[in-house]
């Protein structure tokens, strides 16, 4: 039982990793704190499921469809919001994204219908097992994806040109401009970034366990727990406690009711708040 | 400066001033009594009263969003937890306990106190949007425990709230309809705008909105940020509250609906729609979306669209709400005019 | 002739007050041109404005040329661009970055810029940065600081560089030293319009000069002229006599 824990731990951690890389890179550069990123996660769901459903495309096919569906939507939203997030609104993209997010849950209610749906993953009906642990294919890759976006984004960051203007403007977006950097466009790179990982997330998630197009709020506090936890914009940190309260989450699943798994975690939260502001990971 | 602060805190303040006292106050007591009779001028359907009754409930609860939004310039989005919490401490021990209107309020308030200086104090020291995402946080797991709590009725919620029965000359006064409600839910508005303008005109609302529009400046002033953001918080809370302990009484059924993002759109279209810092802003913001609601409805999917567009489209151009807008229609026509 | 650089009325304003009212200056190809004047006089709002860059919101009128292209109603980062390149007063670095960072994320010059510096280039016209290459910023001393600042606006192919008090907080020997850098790379080709507090420094360097007080141009004229101007003199040179 604790190791299937463990195993369904890893897969649940690796996907809330995948749903927070982006929020990490975006919240770091751009301070934009995006409540639509659940929503974006729920449409990289619905859009795979539509996609295979309707037009019959393979899961594979089916999964960067959606990508590109979400990454067009994301340049969208971000264009609209270019003047605030120049600004540093802060309190108006807030508000702007929560309603972004409102009305694409309206709006992909009214497409997709009310209806609980699946996503008929190839992947999902492949069963392997580890010891007494049980997992599909569809786990595996989930962690692998989530791993790889974890080192893809560690090097973009690091090591090329792309990485230092996103560290440049979210350091100072005013100094950046007389490096001849263009902020509103590294905030339109980071944020439809940030959407696609969404998506990915939801497309490759969506899989285990049937999807509803009220879903995406929890998503967004998982994020967020991930993020504050880490430490605003800590990517390694990121990855640790997303990991961590995906374990923390099947553990708590196994002895308590599921239900309340995110509210113990919420709880954790709170009090890491009071104790230590900046986060779990953070040094200073 | 803090006189400055105030009087742009205050709409229409400069032409507010020459009119005398006395006359505002008619001017208000003629007001108060034209909103309790326009219901059965408008033909006193039960429609009609329905509505009114829900637009002075939701302005009451979207005023205590106001408070925190406009004044201290925070985004709150635990104020559905404040609203859930009144009506559920409401129906719960009026349903399980029997306890009359009144007590139950009481209760109601200390309930909602309680949460809100939980959640002010878990972000005291935290940055502005770590704020916001703990008080949305809280009022979404709040959903999950509620409807998963069978001690609190679970995914069924409440039912069987009795009517609500207030004191009154020689017995008591029952409100069996939404038009004996109507009196009374007035009445609370009324308190609670009294209550909106005196904060407004208080210390801690010029000091609120001081460290709004300069933090840094009224902390060397001696303005204590974290206090005062405390006191505003905690003040708002029970003011939704009161929306809540209403609501129970109308519904006559609470449910985890009400923690749902719709309650919490509302609160914050309902204040930023007309724009923010006016003292009706919240009430005419209710207004205009209730009758929407209400009155033309589209169904509930396309509402939702309706209220997210409302708040985008807001946001996008004319963040300072219609106020914003009207005025940039007066300087147009007056430039043309030149 | 026309100018490099032609600035002609330039007003900002901030709120109610104007910062800067009505100033026209004028660099030429190979040219130094410094403005002196006290603190608050408006130096960095002008600067500011001609790279069209502020961390704050001011109006501003007026005309911006570079060699005969009106660009006063680009945004800073497309004047930087076109080689309209500022070193800002202070912080002019992203301290989270190594100095080889800093001088690498700079955007090549589109169109026709000036003379682009490899990241080699800047090491040989400042040689102390070299063993700090991999340094932090936030490491650096002052001095080092400023070089990375002025290092990063090279790579970026100045035609035009501005340098807002590259000597402020800097130790008097350094001061020397950085202004010599300067020197040299106009001795080179390079147009440089240079704000300094520090008259007598400037006028070491440059080879024309404005006084700026209370927004306005109050003296112009070559170094040479201006040492004799009795405003100078009295103003800046005559109390802080060595």
């Amino acid at each position: 039982m604790i190791l299937a824990a463990l195993v369904n731990g890893l897969a649940l951690g690796a996907g809330y990793a995948l749903l927070a890389v982006g929020w990490t890179v975006l919240l770091g550069a751009a301070r934009l704190v995006n409540f639509a990123h659940g929503q974006l996660y729920m449409l990289g769901a619905f859009v795979t499921w539509f996609a295979i459903s309707r037009f019959g495309l393979p899961y594979g096919v089916a999964v960067p469809v959606a990508l590109v569906v979400v990454a067009v939507l994301g340049v969208v939203l971000q264009l609209l919001m270019t003047r605030m997030t120049l600004d540093q609104n802060i309190v108006n993209l807030m508000l702007v994204t929560l309603a972004f997010g409102y009305l694409l849950q309206g709006g992909a209610a009214l497409l997709f219908g009310g209806d609980p749906q699946t996503i008929d993953s190839p992947l999902q009906q492949q069963d392997l097992a580890l010891g007494a642990a049980r997992f599909t294919g569809q786990d595996v890759l989930i962690v692998v994806l989530a791993l790889a976006f974890y080192a893809l984004t560690f090097v973009v960051l690091g090591r090329t040109d792309l990485g230092r203007m996103v560290r440049g403007v979210a350091e100072d977006p005013k100094l950046a401009q007389l490096y001849g950097i263009d902020a509103a466009r590294v905030y339109l790179a980071v944020f439809v970034f940030s959407a696609v990982c969404a998506a990915l997330a939801g497309a490759v998630v969506g899989p285990r366990s049937p999807i509803l197009t009220s879903m995406g709020f929890e998503e967004v506090i998982v994020t967020f727990l991930v993020v504050v936890l880490a430490g605003v914009g800590n990517l390694v940190g990121g990855l640790v406690v997303a990991i961590g309260l995906g374990l923390f989450t099947a553990f708590f699943g196994t002895f308590f009711p599921p239900a309340y798994s995110t509210a113990a975690a919420f709880v954790v939260l709170l009090v890491v708040l009071v104790v230590r502001p900046q986060g779990l990971a953070a040094r200073r | 400066m803090t006189a400055d602060v105030a009087t742009r805190g205050t709409t229409g303040a400069p032409a507010a001033r020459r009119v005398p006292t006395w006359a505002r106050a008619l001017l208000w007591v003629v007001l108060v009594a034209l909103a309790y009779l326009l219901p059965s001028l408008l033909g006193g359907s039960d429609r009609i009263y329905t509505t009114v009754v829900l637009v002075a409930i939701f302005a009451i609860m979207s005023y205590g969003v106001d408070v925190v939004l406009s004044y201290l310039g925070e985004v709150s989005l635990g104020h559905t937890l404040f609203w859930a919490a009144g009506a559920y401490t409401t129906a719960i021990l009026a349903v399980r306990s029997g306890w009359t209107p009144i007590p139950a309020l009481l209760a109601s308030i200390v309930v909602t106190v309680l949460l809100a200086l939980l959640l002010g104090l878990a972000t005291l020291r935290t940055r502005e949007f770590v704020f916001s995402l703990v008080t949305y946080a809280a009022a979404i797991i709040g959903l999950t425990v509620v409807q998963n709590t069978q001690a609190l009725g679970g995914s069924d919620g409440v039912v069987g709230v009795p009517l609500l029965e207030l004191p009154a000359f020689g017995g008591t006064y029952v409100a069996r309809t939404n038009a004996e409600l109507w009196p009374i839910a007035l009445v609370c508005l009324v308190l609670v705008v009294l209550l909106v303008a005196r904060f407004r005109r208080s210390r801690l609302g010029t000091t609120a909105l001081m460290a709004q529009m300069n933090g840094e400046l009224s902390t060397a002033m001696g303005v204590d940020v974290r206090r005062t953001r405390m006191l505003v918080f905690v003040l708002s809370a029970p003011i939704t509250a009161l929306a809540g302990w209403l609501y129970a009484y109308q519904r006559s059924y609470v449910s985890p609906d009400l923690l749902s993002p719709t309650f919490l759109l509302f609160m914050l279209t309902a204040v930023i729609l007309p724009g923010r810092r006016l003292l009706l802003g919240p009430l005419v913001g209710a207004l205009l979306l209730t009758s929407q609601q209400q009155l033309a409805s589209l169904g509930g999917d396309a509402d939702k669209i309706v209220l997210g567009g409302v708040l985008a489209v807001v946001l996008l151009a004319s963040p300072t709400g219609l106020v914003g807008i009207w005025h940039g229609l007066v300087r147009r026509v007056r430039g043309s005019r030149r | 002739m026309s100018a490099l650089l032609d600035v002609a009325d330039l007003r900002v304003r901030y709120g109610h007050s104007l910062a800067v009212d009505g100033v026209s200056v004028r660099v030429g190809a190979g040219e130094l041109v410094a403005v002196a004047g006290a603190n608050g006089a408006g130096k960095s709002t002008l600067v500011d404005a001609v790279a069209g860059w502020s961390r704050g919101r001011p109006a501003v009128t007026g005309s911006v040329r570079l060699a005969g292209q009106d660009v006063g109603r680009l945004a800073a980062h497309r004047r930087a661009g076109l080689g309209l390149v500022l070193v800002p007063e202070g912080k002019g670095v992203f301290d989270g970055m190594t100095v080889q960072e800093n001088l690498r994320v700079v955007r090549p010059p589109r169109g026709t810029a000036g003379r682009p510096y490899s990241v080699d280039d800047v090491l040989d016209v400042f040689p102390r940065l070299r063993e700090r290459i991999a340094a932090r910023c936030s490491t650096l001393s002052g001095g080092e600081r400023q070089m990375v600042a002025i290092g990063r606006a090279l790579r970026a192919a100045p035609r035009l560089l501005i340098l807002d008090e590259p000597s402020v907080g800097l130790a008097p020997r350094l001061v020397v030293e950085v202004l010599t850098h300067i020197r040299d790379l106009v001795d080179a080709g390079l147009s440089v319009l240079l704000v300094e507090q520090n008259v007598r420094a400037a006028l070491e360097v440059a080879d024309r000069l404005h006084l700026l007080d209370q927004g306005r141009i109050v003296a112009s004229g070559t170094a040479a002229q201006m040492r004799e101007d009795d405003r100078v003199a009295q103003a800046y040179l005559g109390g802080l006599g060595p």
